[in-house]
């Protein structure tokens, strides 16, 4: 299955959100105007995000997702590990509702 | 004035040889030709770029190595520059580096009678419209800032060439847009080679600086990058 999801961060940048799962997570697409440095660190957040249980909930992918940018020493800029992971969520929900 | 993949590979070959301490902190501003749209390094290409249109308005189209979102570099109607230094010579926190930095940009303007603001995270604003966007990477010690200032903007050819579906170009959002982007012929009757002399001026003011091109080597390496990288469709959609 595939989902998206778009979120304006207020105050903020774009977050969007690509995933493709079965029961598992096999691939994310974080995309969107933000800034992260290292910007490589983004690969290794959707990395980190495959396998994973497509029905965990918004804080399980925030946590993985927050421990990646914790290990990278990275700045997330214009948007937050809470966003991104409330995007997957809802993609994944999307992903449902269209299937 | 340069093509796009070009002057994303100058821009590039500028930060590697600073890196290797062959070129001093450098200040660039230039400007694209053919007009270009360029996006930010998290974007999708497909998502942000009608490339049909692009490709049938001889405009071209490029992934920066920055974040950011995506731009149209209208060939008269804005200036780009660059700066990139080692890390050491900019404030270690981002949104300060960025602010240092704009406020050149905020003094440049205000030499032409324009009073601008920075607005964090990366944007310089006029009367709360937006005049300039800026978008910073560091990479092995080397900080690049690239940004534009609008000169003049044509927001109907603009959303022409981004990717909204074209029954949401509709006036409403054309006039949302315009509410929301100003630029330099607005507010002054300047040149767009008055505002180069501005921010020329408001960017080395208190400087120890020197006028210079690229060297051989930035040239050589800039052809490669752009050959190997800028180009390629595996940079450009590579998301």
């Amino acid at each position: 299955m595939h989902g998206e999801c778009k979120i304006k961060v207020p105050g903020g940048k774009m977050v969007s959100v690509k995933v493709d799962y079965n029961k598992k997570i096999l691939s994310v697409s974080i995309l969107g105007d933000f800034f992260l440095h290292p910007e490589g660190t983004v690969y290794k957040i959707e990395e980190s995000l495959k396998g994973m249980d497509a029905a965990s909930g918004k804080n399980e992918f925030a946590d993985r997702i927050a421990n990646v940018l914790k290990v990278q020493n990275a700045s997330l800029i214009g948007a937050d590990a809470n966003v991104i992971s409330s995007a997957i969520e809802k993609a994944i929900k999307d992903g449902m509702a269209s299937n | 004035m340069n093509s796009a993949a070009r002057n994303m590979a100058i821009d590039h070959a500028i930060m590697n040889s600073v890196r290797a301490g062959r070129s001093s902190p450098t200040i660039r501003f230039y400007r694209w030709k053919p007009s270009a749209v360029s996006i930010g390094c998290f974007q999708s290409m497909n998502d942000e770029v009608n490339v049909e249109r692009c490709g049938a308005a001889g405009v071209a189209y490029v992934r920066r190595l920055t974040g950011g979102g995506a731009v149209y570099h209208d060939i008269n109607g804005e200036i780009t520059y660059s700066i990139i230094g080692k890390e050491e010579l900019f404030p270690k926190n981002i949104i300060d580096s960025y602010k240092l930095i704009c406020n050149w940009i905020i003094e440049s303007l205000s030499r032409l009678g324009i009073k601008a603001e920075f607005a964090p995270i990366n944007d310089i604003v006029v009367a709360g419209k937006k005049i300039s966007g800026n978008a910073q990477t560091r990479r092995e010690g080397i900080l690049l800032q690239h940004g534009t200032v609008l000169y003049k903007v044509d927001v109907g050819e603009m959303f022409s060439l981004l990717n909204v579906a074209k029954e949401k170009i509709s006036d409403k959002m054309i006039k949302s847009a315009e509410e929301r982007v100003t630029s330099v012929s607005a507010h002054s009757d300047a040149s767009i080679e008055e505002l180069y002399a501005a921010l020329l001026s408001g960017f080395t003011e208190g400087k120890n600086f020197s006028y210079g091109s690229l060297s051989e080597e930035e040239k050589d390496e800039a052809e490669t990058l752009e050959r190997e990288i800028y180009s390629t469709y595996e940079w450009n959609f590579s998301r």
